[in-house]
């Protein structure tokens, strides 16, 4: 009993993080209709960036977040203006090979310039668990669950309340209509785009902690990142959370019952089942699978 | 084929191509279409005609397969069609054109006109000769050779309508194909379609141009609100009060045919 | 045998030969470059630039299977690795387990893999775009992993051997001629198999379904058909290449064969090439495979991975500015050339 209740909280915590790993993901499809299939070398590079300055400077990887947030959004900025923006309007697949070309160029520059090599942050908080009840936890989980839903939360927030959220809110419904009423759509999508970059970074400083970077980290977590993204719908926050929390307890749970390598394959067929099912995800806007994006 | 010269009126014995009844389709509590019947005999060129929102293109959508009745039955010649899919539809010898043009962008107007021929010949030498053909009916021969995706809206239009015809149908479903056309591509068009009964097509007609239609359709059925409220001559339902009432006004009683 | 150049074939001028690159028919280009393969074959003996060829014939042939699906149908896979290790892996297990020949076994690879695609397509029937190709990816990882997991049936991670005991039976060679011979064959069938499609009907009916799903099923085509017929021929041919891959190298494992990586080459290879021509593939597996291998050798020692930086970029460039590829370039180049030759010639015959 206590080995379940121990799988489900770290289950969720995982998740949490996982969730807000993919939250930038699930907005830019929402608003500006495409998938980014170099989302993961952003992490990659947040991951980096992150290191690169707890070695030079010192303080931790979640101090390095004052750096690391508005390297993103430059980085997310000019990205979005060379390689997004001239592809928007074309068949989707120039945005999907044109961001797969941009993640093999992010993957080889980072070997290039980094070699292979795991980096790590040194532990924090000594090494030990936290200790809740009978559930251990590692701390830099905890306080990565804690920051991913507080942003999260944020950010529901300033879309809900907020005229660019209105604005989000309204462009992810209908472009066109958007525009007519006076949206300026393209300079959204540009702080769309970044923004997502920026809160990728965010995710970056939390898993720091918790895994090494290398130069192709992105693979594995830009997976789980489509994976939440489509159980939780894409365009919606909230879907985003709700499907972090779902991977996160089917990594967890089928990691220990059945076998670990076997967690990943079970997201996955999850990912299949919903694909199949629902494919416009739990929260997400009826009919966008079936339609595609701007078919 | 037999042509009916009579306007309006239907003898029970005459062959028929298309009947509707009572078919219906609602979205959520909105009943987009309600209780419509009527129907098409052969060699007929019947258009139908309302205010936006009447349910004119769900309509012609329920009779292609896009969409699937909720209620009543859509019959064509001897087949049930009621839940025929498109393309079982489109088989049966039914050809549609789409109100907002979907050519196939990447291949050449040729190339889009032939794909429709192949159905009924086997390989593209011999679909060669219908293709030259309905090319030069619809009047986009010179343009033969041009990729779809570089056309303009109203060459893309008589391209649908090429496209549907290289198909050789016996029923031509035709949705607003006036709409972006300049003012002698129209009169072109409306004496391509006036055509089409003497070569063997039966044509049903959605139009919002009200020149070209009510000049050249025998029969006029109008939706409103869903449903038919007059079925004439273009001369009678023009001074019907329910259709006045509903949006024509008396400009147009006086239409007639050339 | 007639030259002509305007856009899109001709139809009822069937062996009319184009001089440029274009859909629907064979190019002097095209048989140019075809015949310097098959002189390169006869001519070249070099043992390391013999092992680029085959895997510049093999990864052509593969590019042009993914192209029936993705470039002809629409259908962009980026877990074509999975039909390619469903190949290999099949005519591998049945050879080290059955004692079947992989002359036999690759057939039974292409049918269980034709049999996967064509399920998969249909139950994802309803998904488009970046939807489609998420699914894929998934389709993809999810067969590695169970590569990967199911110890006893796959050797897992440790992966399977093929004995290089020479012997024709089991397609196993002492020199590298008969794998060649093998793979150019490969690459040769599927080419005039790709522009045969270009010329049929079927060809057609899959640039229907790909350019416009409704406006395809408005005349007659079922869409659903078209396109798990597709992606089962396409998976079918590229699971041929996984038996030919595994064949030559005789190691099979499941994260150099199953990968996302070489899901992408596939995909990249023919974007780059010129997505939805014959030539495309081809080309891309041309210029592309020989070029990595090369700048992989003279960089290797600085710097690592540089190369791929260099084949990103110019993905990117690709994408963006010249969306027909490396075969559209080809053919607006020899198009040019062959009107200024044209023009030359009448020019001259004007004032003798």
């Amino acid at each position: 009993m206590d080995t379940l209740a121990q799988l489900l909280v770290s289950g969720v915590m995982l998740g949490g993080i996982y969730a807000i790993m993919s939250i930038g993901l699930t907005l830019i499809f929402g608003v500006v209709k495409i998938v980014n299939f170099a989302h993961g070398e952003f992490l990659m590079l947040g991951m980096y960036t992150a290191w690169a300055i707890t070695s030079a400077v010192g303080g931790n990887a979640y101090t390095a977040v004052i750096v690391v947030v508005p390297v993103l959004l430059g980085f997310g900025a000019l990205v979005y203006l060379l390689i997004i923006r001239p592809a928007v309007d074309k068949p989707h697949l120039v945005v999907v090979f044109a961001t797969m070309g941009l993640s093999i160029v992010m993957q080889n520059l980072a070997l290039v310039a980094m070699s292979a090599d795991l980096r790590d942050v040194p532990p924090m908080f000594g090494g030990a668990p936290l200790r809740i009840g009978p559930i251990y936890l590692r701390a830099e989980l905890v306080l990565g669950f804690v920051i991913s839903v507080a942003v999260t939360m944020a950010l529901m927030i300033f879309i809900k309340r907020s005229y660019i959220g209105k604005a989000i809110r309204a462009t992810v419904q209908d472009r066109d209509a958007a525009m007519l009423m006076g949206i300026n759509v393209p300079r959204l999508f540009l702080l769309t785009f970044a923004g997502g970059s920026a809160l990728v970074g965010v995710a970056a400083c939390i898993m720091l902690p918790l895994y090494s970077t290398f130069p192709t980290v992105g693979l594995n977590f830009v997976l789980i990142a489509y994976v939440v993204v489509v159980i939780g719908g894409m365009g919606s926050m909230e879907g985003a959370l709700l499907g972090g929390i779902c991977v996160g307890l089917v990594q967890s749970l089928s990691g220990y019952y059945i076998a670990p390598a076997y967690g990943q394959m079970f997201y996955f067929l999850l990912f299949l089942l919903v694909m199949i099912f629902r494919p416009t995800g739990l929260l997400g806007q009826r009919g966008t699978a079936m339609v595609g994006i701007n078919e | 084929m037999v042509q009916n010269q009579v306007c309006g009126v239907r003898r029970d014995e005459e062959p028929v191509m298309l009947r509707l009844e009572g078919v219906g389709r609602h979205f959520g509590a909105l009943w987009a279409v309600r209780e419509v019947t009527f129907t098409v005999g052969p060699g007929e060129l019947v258009g139908i005609i309302g205010p936006n929102g009447a349910g004119k293109s769900t309509l012609f959508n329920l009779i292609a397969g896009a969409v699937t009745p909720s209620a009543g039955e859509i019959q064509f010649l001897d087949q049930k069609i009621t839940k025929a899919k498109p393309y079982q539809v489109a088989r049966l010898g039914v050809a549609r054109t789409f109100q907002i043009p979907k050519p196939f962008r990447q291949l050449t107007v040729r190339e889009n006109v032939m794909l429709s021929a192949l159905r009924r010949h086997r390989t593209p030498r011999r679909a060669h000769a219908v293709t030259a053909q309905t090319m030069e009916f619809v009047g986009i021969q010179n343009l033969a050779d041009t990729t779809a995706a570089n056309l303009s809206v109203g060459l893309l239009k008589k391209l649908e309508v090429a496209r549907a015809l290289a198909t050789e149908p016996s029923l031509l479903l035709l949705d607003e194909v006036m709409a972006g056309l300049t003012p002698t591509e129209i009169r072109e068009m409306m004496a391509a379609i006036a055509s089409l009964p003497g070569r063997g097509i039966t044509v049903l007609w959605v139009e919002h141009v009200m020149m070209a239609i009510m000049n050249v359709a025998e029969r006029l059925v109008v939706m409103h609100q869903g449903g038919i409220i007059a079925q004439g001559s273009p001369t009678e339902i023009s001074s019907d009060p329910a259709v006045i009432g509903a949006y024509l006004g008396k400009n147009y009683v006086h239409a007639s045919r050339p | 045998m007639a030259t002509s150049l305007t856009e899109g074939p001709a139809p009822g001028k069937f062996l009319t030969l184009a001089f440029a690159p274009r859909r629907g028919v064979l190019s002097i280009v095209e048989l140019v470059v075809l015949a310097v393969c098959v002189i390169a074959v006869v001519a070249i003996t070099n043992r390391y630039a013999v092992d680029i060829m085959i895997r510049t014939f093999l990864w052509a042939g593969l590019a042009l299977s993914w192209n029936i699906a993705g470039g002809y149908t629409g259908l962009i896979s980026f877990g074509h690795a999975a039909f390619f290790g469903i190949g290999a892996y099949t005519s591998t297990i049945l050879l080290l387990r059955y004692n079947i020949s992989p002359w036999i076994g690759m057939w039974a690879g292409a049918l269980l893999a034709g049999c996967v695609g064509a399920v998969l397509t249909i139950i994802c029937a309803r998904l488009r775009g970046p939807f489609f190709i998420l699914s894929t990816l998934a389709v993809g990882e999810v067969t590695r992993l169970a590569a990967l997991n199911w110890r006893s049936l796959t050797g897992g991670s440790e992966g399977l051997e093929i004995a290089p005991v020479p012997s024709a039976i089991d397609m196993v060679f002492k020199s590298q001629w008969p794998n060649l011979l093998l793979v150019l064959a490969y690459m040769l069938v599927l080419f005039a198999l790709s522009i045969w499609i270009e010329q049929t009907r079927y060809g057609y009916y899959l640039f229907a379904t790909r350019d416009d799903e409704d406006g395809a099923s408005a005349i007659g085509i079922n869409p659903r058909r078209m396109r798990a017929l597709a992606m089962a021929m396409s998976a079918a041919l590229t699971a041929i290449g996984g038996t030919l891959f595994a064949q030559y190298f005789l190691y099979l494992d499941p994260t150099h064969i199953i990968s996302p990586d070489i899901s992408f080459q596939f995909a990249l290879m023919c974007v780059l090439g010129g997505l939805g021509t014959a030539s495309g593939p081809v080309f891309g597996a041309l210029i592309i495979v020989p070029l990595s291998e090369l700048l992989r050798g003279s960089l290797s020692g600085s710097a690592s991975g540089l190369h791929l930086v260099i084949y990103g970029t110019i993905v990117i460039i690709v994408m963006l500015y010249f969306p027909s590829g490396i075969s559209g370039a080809i053919a607006r180049g020899s198009a040019w050339l062959w009107s200024r030759t044209r023009s030359a010639a009448s020019a001259g015959m004007k004032n003798p």
